[in-house]
């Protein structure tokens, strides 16, 4: 009993400090070429060098864990990976002709059946999570991920982040789906 | 810092007893043997559900969050989903160690704790469907029991994993008169329209 409480005091000291530090880093992620920053804090913005946002990719960061992102070499785009407990997005900004734009991956590019089909792992998806790779070139990035299955069987699997070119259609949240999906899914 | 410590300290303290408790007897039943009736959550044990097609004003919403006081700036639902229900015991201390996909935490806090699942009505998004159609953490959502026509409000407390849909909390599952077993599978194979409201976590909830 005592060393159960001794336990479980411990427990709570580690789980009291995970509380205590959850709130989400503040950050800035200058672009390559200093035009644009992304400023990570009450919510996630590209601003310009004069300090005036550009454009708002996350207006609220209520439960977020953690949030990844990268700049292309180029300067011209921004990928965010914005991480819960549970589950990850991608979503990203680029700048054309007619000013900044935000794009997301739609769940529908996750292959989930398939993967876990791949590494023979069945049950209830109860968690994925993924991470920025390297730049391939200033269109392409490289992400891996997780998907935790019930029974904690976990499939790690990568991807590559193409931004297509092609025109997107804008959903209600703003952003434009089409611009950015994934290719070449596989199991790691 | 110190008090959030001690708080904690008391909190989990008093959790882990409880837990204790329950340890004594592993939980019978399973997701392959036969549930005992202890292992069932009874439907309509929370919330006055109630049947039939069911508006606005008289979905039940008399669990954690109750529902919500004005919904005549609501407008059409900004994402729905229909798919088998699941439940999310997430939030809730007395499911550990019975459900595997138990997680101490939500996305969404009450009063800088988690929102726990037994006591509160929620539905889970992923982040792509919260950020394609404009919903935060907080807003309105109205589920419904596809089978029976039982429907209840909730709030959208939860972030799951891409895809993910169904997915309710405990409350909600019973609010609606869908049974589960204490390691979460449901009894049988409900399904369930979630149908969110963006813009709408400012709106109060209370009793109807």
């Amino acid at each position: 009993m005592r060393t159960s409480l001794i336990s479980v005091l411990a427990t709570a000291l580690i789980a009291n400090f995970g509380w205590a530090e959850s709130k989400l880093e503040t950050k800035q992620i200058p672009a390559p070429d200093g035009s644009q920053v992304l400023e990570i804090g009450d919510a996630i913005r590209v601003v310009n060098s004069g300090g005036s946002p550009s454009l708002t990719l996350a207006s609220s960061v209520e439960g977020v864990q953690r949030v990844d992102a990268k700049w292309s070499p180029d300067s011209r785009r921004v990928v965010v990976v914005i991480s819960y407990t549970r589950g990850s997005g991608v979503e990203a900004a680029y700048i054309d002709g007619s000013g900044w734009h935000k794009a997301l991956q739609p769940d529908t590019d996750l292959p989930t059946d398939e993967l876990s089909r791949q590494a023979g792992v069945s049950g209830r998806l109860v968690s994925q999570s993924c991470r920025l790779g390297d730049w391939l070139d200033s269109r392409r990035i490289r992400i891996t991920g997780e998907l935790i299955f019930s029974g904690q069987k976990k499939v790690p699997y990568g991807y590559t982040l193409v931004f297509t070119g092609e025109p997107g259609h804008l959903d209600r949240g703003g952003f434009e789906e089409g611009v950015i999906k994934g290719i070449e899914y596989h199991v790691r | 810092m110190r008090s959030v410590l001690t708080w904690g300290f008391v909190t989990l303290f008093i959790a882990s007893i409880s837990g204790c408790d329950d340890s004594i007897s592993s939980p019978s039943g399973g997701a392959s043997g036969t549930p005992t009736q202890n292992d069932l959550t009874q439907g309509q044990q929370i919330g006055n559900a109630v049947s039939g097609n069911q508006s606005f004003d008289n979905a039940s919403g008399d669990s954690g969050f109750g529902s919500p006081q004005d919904t005549s700036q609501f407008g059409a639902a900004s994402f729905t989903s229909d798919s088998f229900a699941k439940i999310d015991t997430d939030g809730d201390p007395s499911e550990q160690g019975y459900d595997q996909t138990w997680n101490a935490q939500t996305s969404g806090q009450i009063n800088g704790q988690p929102v726990n699942s037994a006591d509160y009505a929620y539905v889970v998004m992923s982040q792509g469907q919260m950020a394609a159609s404009g919903t935060q953490i907080g807003d309105w959502a109205l589920v419904t029991n596809n089978e029976t026509g039982q429907s209840m409000w909730a709030r959208v407390e939860d972030v799951g994993p891409a895809g993910g849909t169904g997915e309710i909390s405990e409350a909600c599952a019973t609010g609606v008169g869908i049974q589960f077993q204490r390691n979460s599978s449901t009894v049988g194979n409900p399904s369930v329209t979630v149908q969110v409201y963006s813009g709408t976590k400012s709106i109060s909830g209370g009793s109807n």
